[in-house]
């Protein structure tokens, strides 16, 4: 059986792009490893708008419904290769191996790490990633996040109110975090931004006692939560030949097409916003579908 | 079908927590679950057992599981 369209990646882009495409009444085929994607993982979500407050997991969940009345076939695999065929269509190899005409790559980005000193060495012990999974753990004690983007303005947030104390590491001049963020942080008592404040190693003995800071000092914390952004999982399109810019993004035109022809990328993967969130990411995945139908109309890319 | 034992240490919200008893739901497997917002001193325990103060940590009779680790529980299930 050959889909219309495969859509790679479960997160707001490819279930936006899913949405879209059952509507336009393509054979739609969407597989990711985990639907939901990182999406899950965002504590609060108030700016996706009608949802004030919503969970990541639960705004999720509302996408996975409604997309699920449209009967979209939903497998839950990793894709391990994309292949171009000789008549221009697709393989998608995953547990088992798909065909499509069309591509929307909504992979989106994994988390980026420091990759200093001690960062492997306390994973999970101190050094964390996932500040709703592990925050809850540290109540009354010590907190570092490093980053100044909204993940690590809104991280600092939700540990302050674990936390007796959350210092906010940031290595520039400023934060990039939304302004409400950046208010509400200072604002609160239990919050001290630190700009200008670069982490070099983690020390620690069985768990993690502290940062080394690059301006020499020491910052005796129980834990610290990295945020410092994300990096684009680009590789499976990479075989494919599709182009990738040097931040690792994929280039997009305004209808989400890349230089393969019958290949589009959606989310927070392409270059077309820098303002990476659930309502960009799901917006260019309804683009995608409909530049899809309209290349599987016309033949025209 | 396995009938080994299984135990969730867990925080309250936490997504990949609520992933894991999802699928262990879903699979009708019965399981314990150890929050460890809920009962601070559970750290410690967590800590030995995992070498991990991260959440969700699965064990399955003998293996324990960092992390929601689908297949890594399907192979310690013999789903």
């Amino acid at each position: 059986m050959k889909y219309d369209v495969i859509i790679i990646g479960g997160g707001a882009a490819g279930l936006g792009a899913a949405l879209y495409s059952a509507r336009y009444n393509l054979k739609t085929l969407i597989i990711a490893k985990e639907f939901g994607g990182t999406g899950n993982i965002a504590h609060k979500v108030d700016n996706w708008i009608g949802e004030p407050g919503i969970s990541g997991m639960d705004l999720m969940n509302k996408f996975i419904k409604h997309l699920d009345e449209y009967k979209v076939p939903k497998i839950e695999e990793e894709v391990t290769k994309i292949s171009k065929m000789s008549d221009g269509s697709f393989s998608v190899k995953a547990d088992k191996t798909y065909h499509g005409k069309t591509i929307i790559y909504a992979l989106g980005m994994k988390h980026r790490e420091l990759g200093i000193p001690g960062e492997k060495e306390f994973a999970g012990k101190g050094v964390h990633y996932c500040y709703t999974c592990d925050g809850p753990i540290y109540a009354k004690k010590t907190i570092a996040v490093i980053g100044g983007g909204d993940a690590a303005g809104l991280g600092s947030l939700f540990l302050s109110e674990y936390g007796k104390q959350v210092y906010t590491l940031v290595r520039k001049t400023f934060m990039r975090a939304e302004p409400i963020t950046q208010d509400q942080m200072k604002a609160n008592k239990k919050i001290k931004i630190m700009f200008e404040n670069e982490a070099i190693e983690f020390y620690g003995e069985k768990t993690l006692q502290g940062i080394k800071l690059k301006n020499g000092r020491k910052l005796e914390v129980d834990a610290a939560f990295i945020e410092i952004g994300h990096i684009p999982l680009n590789n499976l399109a990479k075989g494919v030949k599709v182009k990738i810019n040097s931040h690792g993004f994929i280039p997009v035109d305004n209808t989400q097409k890349t230089n393969i022809k019958g290949f589009c990328a959606a989310g927070d993967i392409t270059t077309r916003h820098t303002l990476k969130q659930f309502i960009t990411s799901a917006a260019e995945g309804s683009v995608a579908a409909e530049t899809i139908w309209s290349y599987l109309k016309n033949n025209k890319w | 079908m396995a009938d080994k034992k299984v135990t969730i240490y867990t925080t309250n919200i936490c997504p990949w927590c609520i992933k894991a008893k999802e699928f262990f739901k879903e699979n009708k497997i019965s399981y314990k679950e150890k929050n460890v917002q809920e009962e601070p001193k559970l750290a410690n325990e967590l800590l030995e057992k995992s070498g991990q103060m991260g959440v969700p940590v699965i064990v399955v009779g003998d293996s324990v599981i960092i992390g929601f680790n689908k297949e890594r529980i399907k192979k310690a299930l013999k789903l």
